[in-house]
Order: structure tokens, then C-alpha cells, then sequence
């Protein structure tokens, strides 16, 4: 349980932080860039598979986070979810654009997730719940919602991705988050 | 107003939090995900449809290990948040601070050029030796690439103007356009297009409140200015006004 009890101390510190940054207090961004960086820069790491990319996205998403602080509503979501959001929409700006400018760029394949690639998700406090949802999904939705979130494939990489037409992969995707938000608010 | 998705039809609350999940997920296409965080802003309950999907599936996020981010990186945000103590004029130092604001498709900054050094040690001679000038800023405006530089000093009155420290050749058909952007504002606003032969631009009422740390830049623009009210070219000069 200690786990769970830090990630509740960490994810009221970062609130608690972001109201700061909104008052423009940087000590207190500084800490929140220390204490959140490792694990927003793993992310965008992942999510682009180039340390530049993944550097700019880290940069580009703590400069929205000093500039639009005030935006954060505690009262929607969690403060690391708002933060991972602003990572992940940033990083997805890179690759869509980079997806752009060189047409059939194909991303390095992601480190095999091994046969239990959820194994994470248990272990921790505060995903529990989406971890046993996850569990009640085909095993191709789960495959499709992880490449999609954590790799930031677009549609049509996971159609390529998944040898699917894209329409299939849209209503593929639809179908599962609606049975994902299904089991998790049933 | 809305966006250019053909998804964002049947305006249902189901169809939206759809779509706000495939927003989250990433799996829009470039121009409805924008359209879906321009409505965003308008529409709380789409925010909240957005957040909540946010709040759903971040613990998926733990998938990636941590990994420390190489130390550059705070360096960049502390110049561009603007966090360091204002220093008079540094300008081969302080330059490159605004990277990356948002005309992340400029050339990279290339500052081993001697003629960069020469128009900055210019421009520093320039901001040093004018004569103190009560509340007025001025700003080094320095070549994201190349040679050339601007020099901006704001006047009674808000006023501002710019002049080429030595003439630039602007490309057939094109114009260089001036813009600013308030410290804390996302979205840079113009100031006008320079003119050609004189490369000087005075502006009388500027439309917005030129305070220290607003970030001057120029960038390249077809004939008569952006069409879109947004820089479209790359920025080809760029600094911060200083008091």
C-alpha cells in the first residue's frame, strides 16, 4: 500500500503545485518539472522514439503548462492526467507533423511488451481498475488502444499496423473505449 | 464556428464524448483533433468530456519507464518561460531563449557564423551607447540563420519602431513582416509588414502593450503580409524587448 499512498502524496503535490504555477511561483514549477519530467520525457520517449522529438515535447508541454496553469480545473481530473494530456497531444503534434513531411516514415518498433504487457498497470494503486477493464477487452483492442496511446500511432499506422482497412480500425476503436467507459463507470 | 471534421456532425452527446475519447487517444486526424480543443474552449462540457477520458486512461501512460531528460531541456524552458533574471543585453547568450516558441519550422538557430557575432556585438553597441530613454524598451532583433539584424525601440506613447541594421534581401514575391507576443500570450500578434525599400517600420499604436519580455520577431511572409493573421513563414529575426 506504501505505493499507492506515494502516488496519492505526488498526484495532491502536483495540484497543489500547479495552483502555484498559476500564481507564477517558479520554485514551484521547478518542482513540479523535477518530480513529473522523468515520466512525462519516458513517455514522449516511447510515444516518438527520437530523444530530439521527445526533448521538444517535453520543453513545449511544461511551457504550456507555466503559461496556461490557471487552466488546470481540479474539479474535471486528476492533475497528472491534465499534465499527461498536454505531453501526449504535444508529442502527437510532432509525429503527426513529422508523419507529414516524410510520408512512410516508419516509426522503429516498440520494445516487445513481453506476454503480459499490462503487468504494469496491476502492480499500480491507481490502475487497477483500468487494468481489470482492459482484461474484459478482444485482445486486438488491446493491442489497438495501447498502440494508440502509448506508441502514438495514428489511424492509419494501426491500420497498416494491424493489416485492418481504416474503418474497420475507427469502429474497432470506438467499440472498445465505449467498453472500456462501460466497465469503468458501469 | 466549426472545424473542418466531417466527424463533428451529429452533435449528440454520445457522438461527443466519442469523440473527445478519440481525441484523448490520439486516433483524430490532425484537423479534428484541432478542431475538438478549439471548441474545447468554448464549451465546458466537452472540457469536461475531454478530461475525463484524460482522467480514464493516463494510468496506461505508466507503460513507458521514466527516463531522466537531459538537462538542456530545463535550460531551454527557463529561457523561454522567461524564468531567468533579465539581463541587460547578452545578445549571442539571450538569443536563442525563444526557440521553439512556435515557429518550431524556422531554420535552427546557427550561431557559429562570425557575421552573427558581428551583427550582435552591432546591435550591443547600439542598445549600450543610446541615450537613456526614460520607460522606452528596445530590442535586438538577430537572425534565427544568416546575417542581417533589426533594431526595435518602443516611443511615447506605446509606439515602436524597427529599422534593418543593414539592408536585407528579401525574396521576389515575399514581404518580412513584424510581430509581437506578450509575455504569457500563445498567439503572436502583427505589427505590420515592413516596407521594402526603407526597411524600417514605425508603428504608431500598436495593438497590443509592448511591455519588457514581449518577444519581437520577423518572419518571412508572401507579398502584403500573412494571410492568415498568424506568422506562416519561417521567423527569420527574433528578440526580446528589454526595458
Amino acid at each position: 500500500m506504501d505505493a499507492q499512498r506515494r502516488e496519492s502524496g505526488q498526484e495532491m503535490a502536483a495540484a497543489a503545485l500547479l495552483r502555484r504555477c498559476a500564481g507564477g511561483d517558479a520554485a514551484a514549477f521547478r518542482t513540479l518539472y523535477e518530480e513529473q519530467a522523468p515520466r512525462l520525457y519516458g513517455l514522449a520517449l516511447r510515444m516518438t522514439r527520437q530523444p530530439a522529438l521527445a526533448a521538444d515535447a517535453l520543453h513545449d508541454a511544461f511551457l504550456q503548462v507555466w503559461q496556461q496553469a490557471a487552466r488546470f480545473d481540479p474539479a474535471r481530473g486528476p492533475a497528472e492526467a491534465w499534465l499527461t494530456g498536454l505531453l501526449r497531444y504535444r508529442a502527437i503534434d510532432l509525429l503527426r507533423r513529422r508523419e507529414r513531411e516524410q510520408p512512410g516514415y516508419e516509426p522503429p518498433d516498440a520494445p516487445d511488451d513481453g506476454p503480459d504487457p499490462f503487468e504494469q498497470l496491476r502492480a499500480a494503486g491507481d490502475s487497477a481498475a483500468l487494468s481489470r477493464c482492459l482484461a474484459t477487452l478482444e485482445e486486438a483492442q488491446q493491442r489497438l488502444l495501447r498502440l494508440a496511446y502509448v506508441d502514438g500511432l495514428s489511424q492509419s499506422q494501426l491500420a497498416a499496423k494491424l493489416a485492418a482497412p481504416l474503418g474497420t480500425v475507427k469502429s474497432w476503436t470506438r467499440r472498445a473505449l465505449l467498453a472500456l467507459r462501460q466497465c469503468l463507470e458501469p | 464556428m466549426s472545424g473542418p471534421s466531417p466527424d463533428a456532425g451529429p452533435d449528440t452527446g454520445e457522438e461527443r464524448d466519442l469523440l473527445a475519447a478519440e481525441y484523448v487517444l490520439g486516433t483524430l486526424d490532425a484537423a479534428a483533433a484541432a478542431s475538438l480543443a478549439v471548441q474545447a474552449r468554448e464549451d465546458p462540457d466537452l472540457a469536461a468530456a475531454i478530461a475525463a477520458w484524460e482522467a480514464r486512461l493516463s494510468p496506461l501512460a505508466r507503460l513507458a519507464p521514466p527516463v531522466e531528460p537531459p538537462p538542456g531541456v530545463w535550460d531551454r524552458l527557463e529561457a523561454s518561460a522567461g524564468l531567468r533574471p533579465a539581463e541587460v543585453v547578452r545578445p549571442a547568450a539571450r538569443a536563442p531563449a525563444p526557440r521553439r516558441r512556435f515557429w518550431q519550422e524556422a531554420a535552427p538557430w546557427r550561431w557559429a557564423t562570425a557575421a552573427g557575432f558581428a551583427v550582435a556585438a552591432v546591435l550591443l553597441v547600439v542598445l549600450l551607447t543610446r541615450p537613456p530613454s526614460g520607460p522606452h524598451g528596445a530590442a535586438a532583433l538577430l537572425p534565427t540563420s544568416g546575417t542581417g539584424g533589426f533594431l526595435a525601440e518602443t516611443g511615447p506613447g506605446g509606439s515602436l519602431q524597427l529599422s534593418a541594421v543593414r539592408p536585407f534581401a528579401v525574396p521576389q514575391g515575399k514581404d518580412l513582416e513584424l510581430w509581437a507576443l506578450p509575455p504569457g500570450a500563445t498567439q503572436p500578434v502583427s505589427l505590420g509588414v515592413v516596407p521594402h525599400a526603407a526597411q524600417r517600420l514605425a508603428v504608431a499604436h500598436p495593438t497590443v502593450r509592448l511591455t519588457a519580455a514581449t518577444q519581437l520577431m520577423v518572419s518571412l511572409e508572401p507579398r502584403g503580409g500573412s494571410p492568415t493573421g498568424k506568422p506562416t513563414g519561417p521567423v527569420l529575426f527574433a528578440g526580446t524587448l528589454e526595458d
